[in-house]
């Protein structure tokens, strides 16, 4: 078997994928009320994929996968990438096109810096924080304020949020491809069990 | 012993460290609507009971979250087999797990509590027992979503299930953002905070049953050894739904009126409800000020009232002025007034062409005539040089309207002048629609 499918094997790419998707299409059936649900539910929609999928960015052994001769940065940069793409295809059900490409490069930037800093099992926790604030944001105020942090709800547009979102997104990109998953310890709180 | 294990090395301390953090982040990093109207977070006792309910709205699903991440720690550990060969039941063994989560929740709300207890104790004192309700659905309501978070952890150990479950958490909290579902999350609607309503009872009963069998469900499901067991753990939240959706999807008004909080307290003259007692020092000069500068009027009023808007009101007998704190004449959160000049303006303006519980149907042209109508009369009241609006810059171009009416006004002979804001209070007494006619 070749590396590639190897590859995503070992990260049950297929399993994140078809649960992801079917997040994403299952969220989009339903007619919602309001313009702000639909705008929340395509926000979620791409959270869920950024999330479900970045969770097969952790390896199941980081330390054997270092030990290997494979110039792994270019392909943990793919996978990002991947993931990014397919948050934005699935979005696009939901969501204007601008704003769901924002959203995706940002959330999964989060989900890769989740798995840099705490492990496979927890890609969920940056996304999904993130996104639970900026809707709580969008709820309370018409016009949200702060477009640095509350990225996820801003009108396509918004140039301040756009350059956040893109910067998550690339600082997500570099730091797990050159420093990867992290390697569980097994002695902190947060040893990946992914 | 292994509880503290668990509460220094699980989810448990982020759980609860995380909660108090972002509660926190949200109340004082966005100028939301616990910061106004008349049961703010940190200075009513309702206030703090319900809208720390409200925040919950997209929290929870983390917790859950949370909870599914403790529950699929065994399992993907691969010891279950080996926690199983101790000589102690399950349950006994899952205690230590959600024990720890549930007290750093506890523990993180409790927190919350009291940073706003301090704040609301210096504040106000009118204390309604229906708050001890809300606060108890609240705790049941977090209990519920650790349990039922780590049950589901338990149920699927994939490490895909805390993102599934907290995103299909969020989705449900919109979906039920409308009507009577909305009873059925931890969350409420912040358009019911007031200090003049409580919780009705059944609802808090209904949803007390109803996260006790979500408790009970994700429990049973974190025990359970067997697939019967699992089945059987499902029972809890079937009687809780049979027992409570009949109750919560009949209920048309969540909140209903509070007595207690309405009775007047006065100081000869001046009257504010019970639950804005603090505010009767800060009122009574300008509240007298006013009156005295009213008293040429014919049926001049006599004393200042505070009022609480509900549905169908109509304006006080000419002898009383009607005062709003924290809402407008609509029923709609408003500023507090607190500098003395601008309370007394408000209560000229009060006595002098009284607003009506107004629905928006007369549309802006009546609205901006009304607000006319009234700056003259004020500026009149007063002696002012012109007309008294709180705000001028708010109006833009519309406020060449009032000058325009102030100056056609001054033209006027004074007993001219007199007759025809005599004749504008009537009318607003009335409830007429278009005032400024009677004035110009």
């Amino acid at each position: 078997m070749n590396l590639l499918l190897l590859y995503l094997r070992s990260r049950q790419v297929l399993v994140g994928a078809v649960v992801a998707t079917v997040c994403a299409v299952g969220l989009s059936i339903p007619e919602y009320s309001s313009p702000l649900s639909t705008q929340l539910m395509a926000l979620f929609a791409v959270t869920a994929v950024a999330a479900v999928a970045g969770t097969g960015l952790g390896a199941p052994d980081p330390a054997l996968d270092r030990t290997a001769a494979v110039a792994w940065h270019w392909r943990r940069a793919a996978h990002v990438l991947a993931i990014a793409a397919l948050a934005t295809a699935l979005g696009t059900l939901l969501g204007p096109a601008e704003v769901v490409t924002r959203n995706a490069i940002g959330l999964t930037g989060l989900a890769a810096l989740a798995v840099t800093v705490l492990g496979g099992g927890l890609a969920w926790t940056l996304p999904l924080t993130w996104t639970a604030v900026a809707a709580m944001t969008a709820v309370v105020t018409a016009t949200p304020g702060a477009p640095l942090l509350t990225w996820p709800i801003q009108p396509p547009g918004t140039t301040a949020a756009t350059v956040a979102a893109y910067l998550l997104g690339g600082a997500g990109v570099l730091t797990y491809a050159l420093a990867g998953p992290r390697v569980a310890t097994g002695a902190t709180p947060f040893s990946s069990v992914g | 012993m292994i509880l503290r294990t668990e509460l220094r090395r699980s989810a448990a301390p982020v759980v609860g460290v995380g909660f108090v953090v972002v509660t926190f982040a949200l109340i004082y990093g966005l100028s939301g609507p616990w910061h106004k109207g008349t049961a703010p977070w940190n200075e009513q006792w309702t206030g703090l009971a319900q809208w720390p309910r409200s925040l919950m709205m997209f929290l929870w699903p983390l917790v859950l979250g949370a909870g599914a991440w403790q529950g699929l720690r065994d399992k993907r550990s691969h010891v279950t087999e080996l926690l199983g060969t101790t000589p102690r039941p399950s349950w006994r063994r899952a205690l230590p797990l959600v024990g720890a989560m549930l007290l750093a929740m506890f523990a993180g709300y409790l927190v919350v509590l009291v940073v706003g207890g301090v704040q609301v104790a210096a504040h106000a004192s009118y204390f309604p027992t229906a708050s001890f309700a809300v606060v108890g659905v609240m705790v049941l309501a977090l209990a519920g979503s650790v349990l039922l978070g780590v049950g589901l952890g338990r149920l699927v150990p994939s490490p895909l299930t805390p993102p599934v479950v907290a995103i299909l958490a969020l989705a449900v909290q919109i979906a039920a953002q409308n009507g009577w579902p909305l009873l059925l999350t931890p969350a409420f609607n912040g358009l019911d905070i007031t200090v003049f309503t409580t919780v009705a009872p059944a609802v808090s009963l209904s949803q007390t049953v109803w996260f006790l069998g979500i408790g009970a469900t994700g429990f049973g499901l974190v025990v359970a050894v067997r697939a019967r067991h699992r089945l059987v753990a499902l029972l809890p939240v079937a009687v809780a739904a049979g027992v409570t959706l009949p109750a919560l999807s009949g209920v048309d008004s969540v909140v209903v009126a509070d007595p207690g909080s309405r009775e007047l307290l006065c100081d000869k003259d001046v009257c504010v409800t019970r639950a804005h007692e603090s505010y009767l020092t800060t009122v009574r000069a300008p509240a007298r000020s006013a009156l005295t500068l009213l008293r040429n009027l014919p049926d001049a009023p006599t004393s200042v009232v505070e009022i609480v808007p509900d549905e169908g009101y109509r304006p006080p007998p000419a002898n009383v002025v009607p005062m709003f704190v924290g809402l407008d004449a609509s029923g709609y959160p408003d500023s507090f007034l607190t500098q003395p000049a601008d309370i007394e303006r408000e209560l000229v303006g009060n006595a002098v062409v009284p607003e009506c519980r107004r629905d928006g149907s007369d549309g802006w042209e009546a609205y901006v005539g009304n607000a006319v109508a009234r700056a003259v009369a004020v500026g009149w009241a007063t002696g002012a040089a012109g007309p008294v609006v709180d705000d001028p810059s708010s109006w833009g171009d519309e406020y060449d309207r009032f000058e325009r009416a102030w100056a056609a006004f001054t033209t006027l002979p004074a007993n001219e002048q007199r007759d025809r804001v005599i004749a504008l209070r009537a009318a607003a007494h009335d409830c007429q629609h278009n005032l400024l006619s009677i004035l110009a």
